[in-house]
């Protein structure tokens, strides 16, 4: 049976963050349930008229709020993704995407127990590009140092611009380089070029890829 | 009627801490913690014989807590829960030992039905 993943790597991807985000979902609704559940045993032995513990039934009602709220979070980040295929051409907040990349791989991240950070510049970034294909070359950069870092690490992510050029770099402070590293840097090369960007990777102790756009400004 | 003694082993917080008092409503022992390390210390501290367990959190492996579990104690009763889709690490968890596979959100009153047939089949009492 034919494999269409590699055909078609960003159905992988959407595939993989559709995954992480039902899967989230999934632990909000079971939260939910279950504080909404606890209600109902609370209230089962009451006759009408007794008392209720006023007290403990808000601070049931908060938690459940609490949780919608989550869900709502990751839901619209979710639904913010899936528009990046709207268009191939956008005008996009670079800051806004690394952002967005960060929390849909929160799952990924902290499954490992890495930290990821977001560096943004002081004025915001704005470009043209393809938001789809571009969100998918920063994804893969980071699931490269995802699998390049130890647990308990960190990944540092962000832009800057100089000379005409943007950067969107992912550093981590380790540096494992696995026996499919070199494939991993082609797939990300794929990537970028459609978007006119080229790559560039240091890894000494630390891992560092970087990804450089022109940037008429 | 077994008497039940259940650890709740789950990162998300607020559910092992709604999932315990549950049980505790219903005067059943449970007693809740958010990752599989604190899970393999207090089951070796204390007389559980049933776990709830998630099998995708962060940190160790949620089968490898499974695995050292069991060895610890060979006849304790292991549910996976998750809210992960995919069925096939509920398929590894089984053949690792686990009684079976929920997915989330779960019904609380099947799952302790399926708790107590699961030790009153083995025949172990708590007295």
């Amino acid at each position: 049976m034919r494999d269409h993943r590699n055909e078609d790597p960003g159905l992988q991807y959407f595939g993989k963050l559709s995954a992480a985000a039902t899967h989230d979902l999934s632990n909000v609704i079971a939260i939910i349930r279950e504080y909404s559940g606890l209600m109902n045993d609370l209230l089962a032995p009451l006759q009408p008229g007794q008392p209720v513990d006023i007290e403990k039934f808000k601070n049931i009602a908060d938690k459940i709020n609490a949780q919608t709220i989550r869900g709502n979070t990751i839901l619209k980040r979710f639904n913010r993704f899936s528009h990046t295929t709207d268009s191939p051409r956008k005008l996009v907040n670079l800051s806004e995407i690394l952002q967005d990349v960060s929390d849909l791989h929160y799952r990924f991240a902290s499954l490992l127990s890495i930290e990821i950070t977001v560096e943004f510049t002081d004025e915001p970034v704005e470009m043209e590009t393809d938001p789809f294909m571009l969100m998918l070359a920063c994804g893969k950069c980071l699931d490269i140092c995802l699998s390049s870092n130890n647990r308990n690490g960190r990944i540092r992510i962000g832009c800057d611009v100089e000379k005409g050029t943007i950067r969107l770099f992912f550093k981590t402070d380790d540096s494992v380089i696995d026996d499919d590293f070199e494939n991993k840097v082609i797939s990300v090369r794929e990537y970028v070029e459609p978007i006119d960007g080229n790559v560039e990777i240091e890894s000494n102790d630390e891992l560092e890829i970087s990804i450089h756009i022109p940037f008429p400004g | 009627m077994k008497d039940l003694k259940v650890l709740v082993v789950d990162d998300e917080e607020e559910f092992v801490s709604a999932l315990v008092e549950r049980f505790t409503l219903r005067d059943i022992y449970a007693v809740g913690v958010t990752d599989g390390k604190l899970a393999v210390e207090r089951v070796s501290e204390h007389d559980f014989n049933t776990v709830i367990l998630d099998i995708k959190m962060p940190g160790i492996d949620g089968l490898e807590v499974l695995k050292a579990l069991l060895s610890l104690k060979p006849k304790l009763k292991i549910f996976i829960i998750t809210g992960y889709g995919s069925t096939d690490l509920g398929a590894d968890g089984l053949k690792a030992g686990a009684v079976a596979y929920l997915p989330k959100p779960i019904k609380i009153n099947n799952l302790i039905q399926m708790m107590r047939e699961s030790l009153d089949n083995d025949g172990e009492s708590s007295e």
